[in-house]
């Protein structure tokens, strides 16, 4: 039996006065009601609210059990686990609610359109709803959501879906990476941005499976992955030469486990590859003309030949040439270039080459109350203008133990041309990570995040 | 198409090794070849006594041998973070750490093994601790560890700061390795026995190429395999 999880936009009543009074569309009822039974079972139960968030993350001091803080970040199995942990969820609301057709619906965010497809929809804002003519509260409600718009520069899904590639070998490619523990494209933008722009609890993975809207939310990255395998020249993780041996197997033999330990419902990988095997296909797997266009546009631009499987040749081996140590936000950090790190390095602080490429990388990124996103400059001197290089969102940071780290890549490679035009020969770059301006946090004061290592990477010449 | 790009795209998946970490992996089959080759040589087949001399060789080479190709992951990240001037320096640090503790753990273990009076030959020993490596193994708890398997710390490029943070990573790699192979490692430190070596190495070396594999019965397997060989050991020696 194959199910269709449907675009919110179709079910909602697009309307809070009308979320309050009206009648919901079934998918959404159906919805509601599960999220109602979850919650009114307590949080040992395998079934309930609490333990299906937790199984994502708990928050510090949770008791832990074995098949909770499962959730799988910085990882090129972020979209297989999330993947299992929807259809592991859709069967219970299906459970508890009697209804074997229900499929979780999806929210994209991503069509270019009005403000309202960017807005949490109104079934999941108002604080009431009525039933049978009763005013109950709304299961979907969670508190403390931003109720404006996500930003539309946090939902773009071109530069994910127009890597070929699930994983690459230093940057990552839509997927992750390998070796694994990098941030695939799609996880980062829009997955990351989207939960920090609904921020409450959705802001941190210790509480976002608390919210119902998390559920539609993962959907949608789901169906971004059905997207992106659609598309020619997409290549996964296991096909030839896509990823190294010890990556496949790794990948292969993944068995996805929810629920009670004792008599867990376990995923394989390969059920988890084929959605229909999970008896669902999305109603919509094709992007409209405007951003397809933009997509193979993207892919034409960074060389990848359609149609074609990349292979490892084709990426450059990157290797450090600078570091530096405990930046925090805000600070202004001059990075020299270590002549005696490597033939590369010497030969660009000797002016004999210039590097085709530029990375940044922040490690071990620390903090309690982080803004959401927040911005790497890049200065070619001291006294040189700023050049964006890239952002980062903190979603992860927050809400966690404060040992939590994160490390983040920047391809500053798109500026690399500015810097060298100033002048930059491989010597001093002056770097700086803060707060990006025009947000809803921007005017806070900014708490700062504590980056144990900032270094630079280049191409080998 | 040509016929050198239709080569490249038929050609098997890329090798996991980096260039880095291949002299660990040939430091490995080269234990395998020299164990029975010493031990064979001193005499001592598959027993020897903690306290005596030439147990310490025979110990490293074990953990060269069945240790080693496990900590390949963890170079290999130290090696790419490396500046390539540091690498050596960095990689051996992490490397040197990773084995020292193996040593020094198995030294633990046998003077705890020494005070107890356990028999050299150590075949109760040995199968005890086996059926405890088969019974961790259906832990959930476990199961997670294995997830973060190839979780390195951060490590810095060079200098002080570098051979620092890459002896941490040495000792992070190490730890995670002794708490899933803890049981088969300290049934290797009296028993030193070619199939007990064999198995609880494929065993390990599995569950790092699968470690998401829940409740995997392929290392379950080889254990229950090397527990009914044990057995047939202890019972025939009595």
């Amino acid at each position: 039996m194959i199910r269709t999880r449907q675009d919110i936009a179709g079910l909602t009543l697009g309307d809070a006065a009308k979320a309050a009074t009206q009648q919901w569309h079934p998918v959404l009822d159906t919805y509601a009601r599960g999220v109602e039974l979850m919650k009114a079972l307590p949080a040992s139960d395998p079934r309930s609210w609490l333990w299906a968030a937790n199984t994502h993350g708990i928050p510090p001091g949770t008791p832990p059990r074995p098949t909770w803080n499962q959730c799988t970040h910085q990882s090129v199995f972020f979209l297989p686990w999330h993947r299992a942990y929807l259809a592991w969820f859709e069967e219970t609301i299906r459970d508890l609610t009697g209804d074997p057709d229900w499929a979780l619906p999806y929210w994209d965010y991503t069509v270019p359109g009005t403000r309202a497809d960017r807005t949490v929809p109104v079934e999941f804002s108002v604080r009431t709803r009525t039933v049978a003519a009763n005013v109950v509260p709304n299961p979907l409600f969670a508190p403390n959501r931003d109720a404006g718009p996500i930003p539309i520069g946090d939902v773009g899904i071109v530069d994910a879906l127009a890597d070929p590639r699930f994983v690459r070998s230093f940057l990552p490619g839509f997927g992750g990476a390998d070796p694994d523990r990098r941030t695939g494209h799609v996880e980062n933008l829009p997955h990351n941005f989207v939960h920090n722009d609904i921020g409450g609890l959705m802001g941190s993975p210790a509480t976002a499976g608390r919210d119902p809207i998390f559920w539609l939310h993962h959907s949608n990255i789901d169906r971004l992955w059905e997207v992106w395998s659609g598309l020619p020249g997409s290549v996964p993780p296991t096909a030839p030469g896509a990823a190294s041996a010890l990556l496949v197997a790794q990948w292969r033999s993944a068995v996805f486990v929810f629920g009670d330990p004792a008599s867990p419902a376990t995923y394989t990988m390969d059920q988890v590859e084929d959605p229909t095997g999970f008896g669902y296909e999305y109603q919509v797997t094709e992007l409209p003309a405007d951003l397809a266009d933009a997509v193979q546009e993207a892919r034409a631009a960074a060389g990848a030949a359609v149609g074609v499987a990349p292979v490892d040749e084709t990426e450059p081996e990157w290797e450090p040439i600078a570091a530096t140590f405990n930046v925090t936000s805000g600070q202004d950090r001059d990075i020299p270039v270590a002549a005696g790190a490597s033939a590369t390095a010497a030969a660009l602080t000797a002016g004999t080459t210039t590097p085709s490429g530029l990375v940044i990388e922040l490690s071990g990124v620390r903090a309690t109350d982080p803004h959401g996103v927040y911005v790497v400059e890049v200065r070619s001197a001291p006294d040189a203008g700023a050049h964006r290089a890239g952002r980062i969102s903190t979603f992860g940071l927050a809400g966690t133990a404060d040992e939590e780290e994160r490390d983040y890549l920047v391809d500053a490679t798109p500026i690399l041309p500015d810097l060298l035009d100033e002048g930059w020969s491989g010597g001093t770059l002056s770097i700086r990570v803060v707060p990006e301006q025009g947000r809803a946090d921007s005017d806070d004061v900014d708490k700062a995040i504590r980056v144990r290592q900032v270094t630079l990477y280049v191409p080998t010449a | 198409m040509t016929l050198a790009r239709t080569a490249r795209l038929v050609r098997p998946a890329r090798t996991s090794v980096p260039p880095g970490t291949r002299f660990v992996l040939a430091g490995s089959a080269v234990a395998w070849v020299a164990l029975p080759l010493w031990t064979v040589g001193a005499g001592h087949g598959g027993a020897v006594e903690p306290w005596r001399a030439g147990w310490l060789l025979t110990w490293l080479l074990m953990v060269v041998a069945m240790m080693w190709p496990l900590a390949a992951p963890a170079l290999a990240v130290v090696t790419g973070r490396a500046f390539r001037a540091w690498r050596v320096r960095l990689v051996a640090t992490c490397l040197g750490v990773f084995t020292l503790l193996w040593v020094a753990a198995g030294l633990a273990v046998a003077v705890a093994a020494h005070v107890l009076a356990v028999p050299a030959a150590g075949g109760v020993w040995a199968l005890g601790w086996v059926l405890v490596a088969l019974v961790a193994g259906r832990s959930a708890r476990r199961a997670r560890l294995l997830w973060k398997c190839t979780e390195v710390p951060g490590v810095a490029p060079g200098g002080a700061r570098g051979l620092a943070s890459a002896a941490i990573a040495g000792a992070v790699a190490w730890r995670r390795c002794a708490l899933l192979c803890g049981p088969v490692m300290t049934a290797m430190v009296l028993a030193h026995d070619p199939l007990l070596m064999l198995g609880a190495s494929a065993a390990a070396w599995w569950e790092a190429a699968h470690p998401r594999a829940w409740r995997d019965p392929v290392p379950a397997l080889l254990l229950a395999a090397v527990a009914a060989w044990l057995l047939l050991g202890v019972v025939g020696s009595r």
